[in-house]
């Protein structure tokens, strides 16, 4: 027996007219136990991860076990398997609830997992008893979108291969948003969150100039066991072309960086000798140093999130300190103003491991830390002990650029 | 296209600032060398001080002994003062050089165990009418009718003589005694009858440049022989006489225009009288230490050696002076003043003193 062109439109204008939609709690509380993830813990996913992490690389080089490893693994997001069955069983289930809503008589109801991907030749629509297709168990890529999954989940289950069943569909489509609302169902857990920010992609932009600005703290370059720790903090200003890629995203920039320094000092005596001796005094207290940096970082995105590596290539240009002179404690001297660096080193070398969340399309807040690799200091002249690979925190935020 | 200005203004405002000047960090200097030190041997115990450590200060200043420069220079703390000087010489010109003498080897001065010059009133010519002189040693009373000079020095005598008529007259002279002398010489004069009074050099050893003649201390000739009417009373003419060997003394003599015969003749000219030690340039050495102050002045030195190995310009006083720095060897004999105990002294300084 087959449906009639007239019989089709009356079913559709009966089911348009008087909709019948039984929201019963037991759907929800049905799937709800099949989550894996609690809704709670879903929210800060993300940022309890970078602070995990960032913690984790804190410890690691405070304790001195940093070691600069980088076995080349890329990572990979891999979805369970149970939870690309509980997507299944979450499709299948939508499907049933979208047949009720529209009139489709159905016959089974899936009340567990293990039932997904049995047969479901006892599945009949209306009056039909055509046999349905065995649902296949189907290794889900994690980016893949949820209307291609929906799209071909209900395509395998139902075979329907007449015009009806598309049209259904496409009528369904259009409740399934109402029904995520009605269900609270928007953020899925990780996949689904990452699957509707797939469907809701943010606005990239390809090949970008962008600005940026780090501001944070950093180790002193110098310690004192008679004095309390003392941080530098640090300014830059960077402007960069960014160019993404595959999976990845490169940038690479140019910038100008300020550090005060926190008392680094240099104090020298020297004892003169004539009819006496007087004690010559030299004192500097370096106020800042400045320099120019070339930024470069690879980072892969997750959604609005980030983590990225870089290199920050760093070359010290002038500094500027205070002088005073005295001799027998009479000052002779007192100067301010900018110097050269020769008592630093020139260039150094500062990976950069960084994490970020995208506000807008265009820009970007994240977090980074840093450690320079290449000893700052140059001179021994330097009041404490040189800091080996000072380490730094920073937050940066950029914003892509379009002239 | 803004924003590529506010870029570019930027990063020329960046190398603007980075090449600026900036030289302003000094190199460490290290500690300086001791300069001034002196350590030896004073009898059996050593000593040692250098300037600037342990409290020891290195001073020049220049003394006066009898009215002759004593260039001193002196390292002391609490526990030793070594105090090492030279006496001036030469002392009848302006000009004279240390540097010389010194590059010739120093002599130890000694005091004379016997007086180097008395002059009496009976050794003055008009003696017979001389009732008795009072003199005086750079303004101080010394002595009557005989003075005697015992130290080397150059001494402003001062001769008030009284006259058996009462009346009384006063000069004075500088005397040189124990130090060389580059001129003899002598003030004369002849007092006519009508009061023509003549006055001039005699005896003198070397070439008179000029005479200055001052009577009463008013400038009254510039020839080398003074020449004028005097009236009865009494004058006091004196000469500034300039030798052209550079060397420059001052004569007093008084005369009384009453021709009594009153007069008081040249008593400086004795002053060639006086014993033949010589104190120029010789050094005088002082040490205290433990409490105890010993002096070559007292001691025996004639054999001692004190060897100058290097005399350098070392910087200038607050007055203006040059300062040198001597490096020497010293071996000596020293006596206590107080008990009289004579010891060894062996010593190598680097030595600063102060030089006219």
């Amino acid at each position: 027996m087959s449906w009639t062109d007239d019989e089709i439109d009356k079913v559709f204008r009966e089911a348009a007219e008087h909709p019948v939609f039984e929201y019963q709690a037991s759907y929800f509380q049905d799937i709800e136990k099949q989550l894996p993830i609690k809704k709670g813990r879903k929210i800060g996913w993300y940022w309890w991860t970078a602070n995990v992490f960032i913690v984790g690389f804190i410890s690691l080089v405070f304790l001195g076990n940093w070691s600069a490893k980088n076995d080349g693994k890329i990572a990979t997001v891999e979805t369970p398997k149970v939870e690309k069955d509980i997507l299944v069983a979450q499709t299948t289930v939508l499907k049933s609830q979208r047949t009720r809503s529209t009139g489709f008589t159905t016959t089974s109801s899936v009340n567990s997992i293990d039932r997904i991907g049995q047969s479901t030749k006892n599945q009949q629509i209306g009056k039909n008893s055509t046999p349905k297709k065995e649902v296949v168990e189907t290794k889900l890529p994690s980016s893949i979108r949820l209307q291609d999954v929906l799209h071909r989940e209900v395509l395998k289950t139902e075979n329907l291969d007449s015009e009806i069943e598309t049209l259904s569909l496409t009528e369904n489509y259009a409740s399934l948003d109402a029904s995520l609302l009605l269900l609270e169902l928007e953020p899925f857990g990780f996949e689904n969150q990452q699957l509707a920010n797939n469907l809701y992609p943010l606005k990239k932009i390809k090949n970008s100039f962008y600005i940026g600005m780090n501001a944070g703290v950093e180790q002193a370059w110098t310690s004192n066991k008679l004095e309390s720790s003392s941080m530098n903090s640090r300014i830059s200003f960077e402007l960069g072309y960014r160019i993404p890629m595959r999976n990845f995203q490169f940038s690479a920039g140019l910038g100008i960086e300020a550090t005060k320094l926190d008392d680094l000092r240099i104090k020298e005596r020297t004892k003169l000798y004539g009819f006496g001796s007087s004690i010559l005094e030299n004192s500097y207290q370096f106020n800042s140093i400045y320099s120019l940096i070339i930024p470069v970082e690879i980072s892969k995105s997750f959604g609005r999130h980030s983590i990225g590596f870089g290199l920050v290539g760093e070359m010290n240009v002038f500094a500027h300190a205070s002088h005073e002179k005295t001799v027998d404690g009479i000052r002779t001297a007192n100067a301010t103003g900018f110097t050269n660096v020769d008592l630093f080193n020139r260039f150094n070398v500062i990976p950069s491991l960084s994490y970020s969340l995208a506000l807008t399309d265009k820009l970007q807040l994240g977090l980074a830390l840093q450690a320079q690799l290449i000893q700052p200091l140059n001179s021994d002249r330097f009041i404490g002990a040189p800091t080996k690979l000072p380490v730094s925190g920073q937050m940066f935020i950029k914003r892509s650029l379009k002239f | 296209m803004k924003i590529q200005l506010k870029y570019l203004f930027g990063l020329i405002l960046f190398l603007m600032l980075s090449s600026c000047d900036k030289d302003i960090i000094e190199d460490p200097k290290p500690d300086e060398k001791p300069v001034f030190k002196i350590e030896g041997m004073l009898g059996s115990e050593a000593f040692s001080a250098t300037a600037g450590d342990d409290g020891s200060l290195m001073s020049t200043f220049i003394d006066q002994f009898h009215h002759v420069d004593l260039y001193t220079g002196k390292i002391a703390n609490d526990e030793l003062e070594f105090e090492l000087g030279f006496f001036n010489g030469n002392i009848d010109m302006d000009q004279t050089s240390i540097m010389d003498a010194l590059n010739q080897g120093i002599l130890f001065a000694k005091l004379p165990q016997t007086p180097l010059l008395s002059i009496s009133k009976d050794q003055l010519p008009n003696s017979s009418l001389i009732s008795s002189i009072n003199w005086t040693i750079d303004g101080q009373y010394a002595s009557q009718n005989t003075v005697t000079f015992i130290e080397p020095g150059k001494y402003n005598v001062g001769a008030d003589v009284h006259f058996y008529d009462g009346t009384s007259a006063t000069i004075s002279n500088d005397m040189i005694i124990g130090y060389h002398r580059n001129v003899a010489c002598q003030l004369r004069h002849f007092l006519g009858q009508n009061g023509h009074l003549q006055v001039w050099v005699d005896e003198y050893t070397q070439d008179i440049s000029n005479v200055k003649w001052y009577m009463n201390g008013n400038l009254v000739s510039t020839n080398n022989k003074l020449d004028t009417i005097v009236s009865e009373y009494g004058y006091s003419v004196k000469a500034e006489i300039n030798f052209v060997n550079g060397t420059k003394r001052t004569r007093t003599i008084w005369v009384d225009g009453s021709l009594n015969g009153k007069f008081i003749d040249d008593f400086a000219s004795f002053e060639s009288n006086s014993s033949t030690i010589e104190w120029d340039y010789n050094s005088k050495l002082t040490i205290k230490k433990d409490g105890n102050t010993y002096t070559t002045l007292s001691a025996n030195n004639q054999l001692s050696e004190f060897e100058v190995l290097a005399v350098d310009y070392y910087s200038t006083s607050s007055q203006g002076k040059p300062i040198y720095k001597i490096v020497g060897n010293i071996d000596c004999f020293v006596k206590n003043v107080t008990t009289n105990e004579v010891l060894p002294l062996q010593a190598t300084i680097t030595f600063a003193v102060e030089f006219k």
